[in-house]
């Protein structure tokens, strides 16, 4: 074999080998985060940092840097780990473990925009809240609770309280910050849940 | 006295390293001040790896700031800390440090070319790193970069090779082929309109591994587990382990130099940098040293230092004459003219291999490929990893499904990773396969503990149950740390068919135990290749000058059997032996064909 035929057919395989990685790459990064977290959670949608630009537009101008989860006072923005595709190491909360404080430390952080800073916490929009009429205890008569309108930043607006302190939310002023989630006191499960309308791609 | 420029560069790199572990720690630090937990989890965590990060954080987050607030002499000045900790946090990749934003160059394109144009926040953080690159060159890669201070100890590991007495693998890419990453990644990225770079960009792998090892390690601190473990590490360590390997067995520096897609950016910009490395012809001696040394494979002592120059210092360091040095210039670099250069020669390295370069990575992407599965196999069994945690939704759960004759098995256990003398719930789903019927009869479980050495104790059953519908419920608790089998059993007509799975209680065992494996198997490798080279030597000098022969090219398994036979075959007198061995190997010694062909 030649010399020349013995680079060329080096380079090829280097070449072929570097598309199949590429390839690969691609169909990784494309891929969701496919059974790494619970139907149910993906169901009530993705919850971003308050602030965050819309879906495809935050993912193209996050450049996955930790300064959101490091500023992040209640701890409650994660990064997703491994076998998330597009998703890894952008940030997300799951109120049920801890919900967001709103103190708007995230959009000063983000060196890219991908947060953007926001002038209060009315501007906020992860979400809104839903009470299950079912599970809340207040609703169905079981106990007398009031918890999630007590520790609601915008109590009277975003959660009012009715008879037997029944909780009602106004979607209009409820911004999803998700701290009723984590303090409802149901057991094994939540009465008052987030849901989002960003999809879990 | 000469002034060295390597002590100030390892400063440099050394604190950027303690910066990138410090920073998460000390988020996570701020977290609990701002939740007001700091003494309670001090109280909690005394004497344990998570205590010992947090003492570190206070201690840094206080210095200098006089005990007291809201007029309590004693008390924790919270506000202060607070303030200090919010002027520090990100990583390598983003940082903000004193209140003033770092964004790495690479970070910068990306965000640009993904989302069609930037916004004018990214560029607050990209002035000064764009301004130092300007004026300093591509400083980034050689003084800060995390990955660059390990790459100079692989570069120091080559002389195991020496030790094995492997060759010494020199391969040389493309220099130009780091580029062509960049411009097909960023092409890429603004295609599909994500970043795509930062997972193959050391720094942003590291740091982003850092964090979630960190983060795993307080996250299991909170559930009750303490020391340092291993989980929390992913695929990035794999590929950073990866890259270590190729560069201390293929090519030294090779990622830095060809491949890395921040480098790419760096060498373009810092390509106009006004600090340089300069030559005083009148002293230099062209002695080489510098050409030696060069880490990126340049050539200071014909001024070929150009674009790719990151003003590491080494060559400065090496020269003898003290004929380098940095110079403030403007100009590009080779003023000097080349005419007055003569060519020297220099001491001459190996031909590159490449064949055996490319066996050698394969064998390394083969086996981080096995690793990789083996990680996968343990992410799907619900091992937590860092978004697990008490609290999450989704507490591990071990799922099995089993074929036990006609029967299909289906066991779950909550929690999948239990706590000695917790409660766990064992649920099995036991139905025929094609008809779908349910297994009627009581259903056996049984749990042993299954110590390392002796013989397994049982620690739970036999509990039979009858099962309500189709569903077998077992509560069984676990006493201690350790690994435990699991056994169910039930009659399938005559025969009883049995289902076995391995449980694992807490973290048996160090957590360092399976590096220390690892460890332990490689320096067992290492004494074995080397007894193997030295026997062969010891072997060599004893036979022929033929046989020497033999051995030096690389044929020793073969030359074993087949010894006597190829000493002779160089003998015309001797053509049978000749033949006899070329049948043997025909593929392996051409040469021996040819001798009895002659």
């Amino acid at each position: 074999m030649s010399a020349s035929r013995r680079e060329f057919l080096r380079r090829f395989a280097f070449a072929l080998l570097g598309c199949a990685g590429a390839l690969k790459a691609i169909a990784v990064v494309r891929e969701g985060p496919r059974g790494v977290f619970s139907p149910q959670l993906e169901a009530r949608g993705l919850i971003r940092p308050p602030g965050s630009l819309a879906e495809p537009e935050f993912l193209s101008a996050c450049i996955r840097c930790q300064c959101c989860a490091h500023e992040c006072e209640a701890g409650a923005i994660r990064l997703f780990g491994p076998g998330t595709g597009a998703l890894e190491g952008t940030p997300y909360l799951v109120p049920e473990a801890a919900g967001c404080t709103l103190c708007l430390r995230c959009g000063p952080a983000c060196p890219t925009g991908a947060i953007l800073p926001l002038a209060g916490k009315r501007a906020a929009d992860m979400g809104d809240a839903v009470v299950d009429p079912d599970l809340c205890v207040a609703i169905n008569g079981t106990g007398i609770c009031g918890a999630c309108y007590t520790i609601c930043p915008l109590k009277g607006k975003a959660i009012t309280q009715g008879q037997h302190h029944r909780p009602t939310v106004h979607p209009e002023a409820c911004v999803g910050c998700g701290l009723c989630e984590e303090v409802c006191i149901v057991d094994r499960d939540r009465a008052i849940r987030v849901f989002s309308t960003r999809r879990w791609s | 006295m000469k002034l060295r420029v390597w002590p100030v560069r390892r400063l440099v790199q050394l604190l950027a390293i303690a910066v990138l572990v410090l920073l998460p720690i000390s988020a996570r630090y701020q977290h609990y001040l701002t939740s007001r937990q700091v003494e309670k989890l001090e109280q909690k965590w005394q004497e344990t790896a998570q205590g010992a990060m947090l003492g570190t954080a206070d201690r840094l987050l206080r210095a200098g700031i006089p005990d007291g607030e809201s007029g309590v002499p004693t008390r924790r000045p919270r506000k202060a800390m607070l303030e200090r900790a919010h002027a520090f946090y990100g990583s390598p990749w983003s940082a903000r440090l004193f209140g003033v934003s770092f964004t790495d160059l690479l970070a910068g394109a990306e965000s640009f070319c993904a989302s069609h144009g930037g916004t004018a926040v990214l560029l607050v953080g990209l002035a000064i790193p764009l301004i130092a690159t300007l004026l300093l060159g591509r400083v980034f890669c050689s003084w800060i970069c995390p990955m660059g201070w390990v790459f100079e100890i692989t570069h120091k590991l080559r002389a195991l090779l020496g030790f094995l007495e492997l060759p010494p693998l020199k391969v040389r890419f493309w220099n130009a082929n780091k580029y062509v990453l960049l411009g097909v990644g960023l092409a890429a990225g603004a295609l599909v309109g994500l970043p795509l770079l930062h997972y193959v960009y050391p720094p942003a792998v590291l740091s982003r591994e850092v964090h979630t090892w960190i983060m795993t390690q307080f996250d299991r601190a909170e559930a009750g587990r303490f020391g340092l473990a291993l989980a929390g590490l992913t695929g990035g360590t794999l590929f950073l382990l990866a890259i270590a390997i190729l560069e201390i067995a293929v090519a030294p520096r090779f990622w830095c130099s060809t491949l890395c897609p921040g480098a790419a950016v760096y060498a373009l910009v810092g390509g106009l940098r006004a600090v340089r490395v300069r030559r005083n012809i009148a002293t230099c001696t062209k002695c080489g040293e510098c050409d030696v040394a060069c880490p990126m494979a340049l050539h200071p002592m014909t001024d070929r230092t150009g674009l790719e120059c990151d003003n590491c210092g080494i060559c400065i360091d090496v020269c003898p004459e003290d004929s380098l040095g940095y110079k403030l210039s403007l100009s590009s670099a080779g003023f000097v003219p080349r005419a007055s250069v003569t060519a020297t020669t220099l001491p001459s390295t190996p031909p590159p291999s490449s064949v055996k370069a490319a066996a050698l990575a394969t064998f390394v992407v083969g086996l981080l490929g096995g690793a990789a599965g083996v990680a996968h196999a343990h992410h799907i069994i619900g091992i937590p990893h860092y978004a697990y945690d008490d609290s999450y939704p989704q507490k591990p759960v071990l799922k099995l499904r089993e074929q036990v004759g006609d029967w299909e098995l289906q066991l779950t256990s909550y929690p999948g990773n239990p706590v000695p003398g917790e409660r766990t719930v064992i649920h099995a789903y036991v139905r025929a396969e094609r008809t779908k019927a349910v297994y009627r009869l009581p259903v056996t479980l049984e749990v042993f503990l299954q110590p390392a050495f002796g013989s397994r104790e049982r620690v739970f059953g036999p509990e039979a149950s009858s099962g309500d519908e189709n569903m077998f419920k077992y509560q069984p608790v676990y006493p201690a740390v350790g690994n435990y089998e699991v056994v169910l059993s039930f009659q399938d007509g005559a025969v009883v068919s049995t289902m076995r799975f391995p449980m694992v209680v807490g973290e048996p065992g160090s957590p360092w135990t399976g590096l220390l494996f690892y460890a332990g198997g490689f320096a067992v490798f290492v004494i074995v290749v080397r007894a193997i080279r030295i026997k062969r030597a010891r072997r060599a000098t004893a036979g022929s000058p033929a046989r020497r022969e033999d051995h030096a090219a690389g044929e020793a398994s073969a030359a074993d059997a087949s010894g006597p036979a190829l000493t002779c075959d160089r003998l015309p007198s001797h053509p049978e032996s000749g033949e006899a061995s070329s049948g043997d190997h025909p593929p392996s010694h051409p040469e021996s064909g040819e001798a009895s062909a002659a």
